[in-house]
């Protein structure tokens, strides 16, 4: 229960840091620091990711896991935000599971 | 002049929208905490106080895979990384008073792209676009966290994709501004693979190493 709590003061911490910093350096940051911002998340997002694919779902099911994604990435590239992707490979799973699918 | 009336109203009527599409991602996160038995205070706190989908699913993951506080913490912080430039970007167009930089705090990616669009908002009108999808974000959560365990085992096991169908979603998002972030995810993401046998710390290995090819790549570009 100590470690949610730490978890949960520290994340708001990290977060409420990096939402008003910007307001308090003058509104510039080095073009370095820039890019460095701009890459990392999207370097954390694969990998969380990418290594835990096979973990997804109990027993498996690692096609089905791929087909939702690749739903989700074919949506998300043809309409903005994130709503429907998420729905649709919701959809995917559920009748992948109902059907037995690998 | 016809349109006046809708500025009178206490919630703009672009959050609509945006917290009709937060109501199944937040009941989905609560629904994922419930699952990992986390209590329900701990879910609500974080959409209350972090109220970023991605880093607090992320949180779930890294807690899931036994990562201690420091490094869960740390997975939170990198992933929210982008909110420091949507900040930026957003008060440099805004142009406001810095006594009025709280108001950042619920700032997420679909209000930062309504609030970017059309006129400047004024901190009032930003209030009037930000406080419904903020409500429904931590009211969902919470009831997905209670009521999660109510739903049928195969609908649960379908919603654990959540998570990574978002991700897969804002990096596509990212791609489509950018491509050089598919290098950087991809690069994370295999380094991330090979050296999971130091756990967690293995994610911020991804990390360095993904940052790094992007800024190469775009260094590249440039010259």
């Amino acid at each position: 229960m100590r470690g949610l709590g730490l978890v949960l003061l520290g994340g708001a911490a990290a977060t409420a840091v990096w939402r008003l910093l910007p307001t308090a350096l003058h509104r510039r940051v080095p073009p370095l620091v820039e890019d460095l911002l701009t890459g990392m998340p999207s370097a954390v997002l694969g990998a969380l990711l990418i290594p835990g694919l096979t973990g997804v779902l109990p027993g498996g099911h690692v096609l089905t896991v791929l087909l939702a994604l690749l739903v989700a990435g074919v949506i998300a590239w043809r309409v903005r935000g994130v709503i429907g992707p998420v729905v649709a490979a919701v959809l995917v799973v559920f009748l992948g599971l109902l059907f037995g699918w690998p | 002049m016809g349109k006046q009336w809708l500025r009178r109203l206490p919630v703009d009527a672009r959050a609509l929208p945006i917290a009709l599409g937060y109501l199944p991602v937040a009941f989905a996160f609560g629904l994922t905490a419930s699952a990992l038995h986390l209590p329900a205070w701990f879910t609500a706190g974080l959409s209350l106080f972090v109220y970023a989908g991605a880093s607090q699913f992320a949180a779930l993951h890294l807690i899931a895979t036994g990562a201690g506080t420091a490094a869960t913490v740390l997975g939170i912080a990198v992933v929210n990384l982008r909110m420091a430039l949507e900040s930026l970007a957003f008060f440099r167009r805004a142009q406001w008073p810095r006594t009025e930089a709280w108001r950042s705090l619920i700032l997420t990616d679909e209000v930062f792209v309504a609030a970017s669009l059309g006129e400047r908002p004024t901190p009032r009108e930003f209030l009037r676009l930000a406080w419904l999808p903020y409500s429904v974000w931590v009211l969902g959560s919470l009831f997905g966290a209670l009521t999660g365990s109510l739903l049928p085992s195969i609908l649960r096991s379908a919603l654990g994709i959540s998570l990574d169908a978002l991700f897969v979603a804002l990096l596509v998002g990212a791609a489509k501004e950018d491509s050089r972030s598919f290098l950087a995810a991809a690069v994370g993401g295999a380094v991330a693979l090979m050296t999971r046998s130091i756990g967690a710390w293995s994610l911020v290995a991804g990390m360095l190493a993904g940052a790094a090819a992007y800024i190469v790549a775009r260094r590249r570009s440039v010259a």
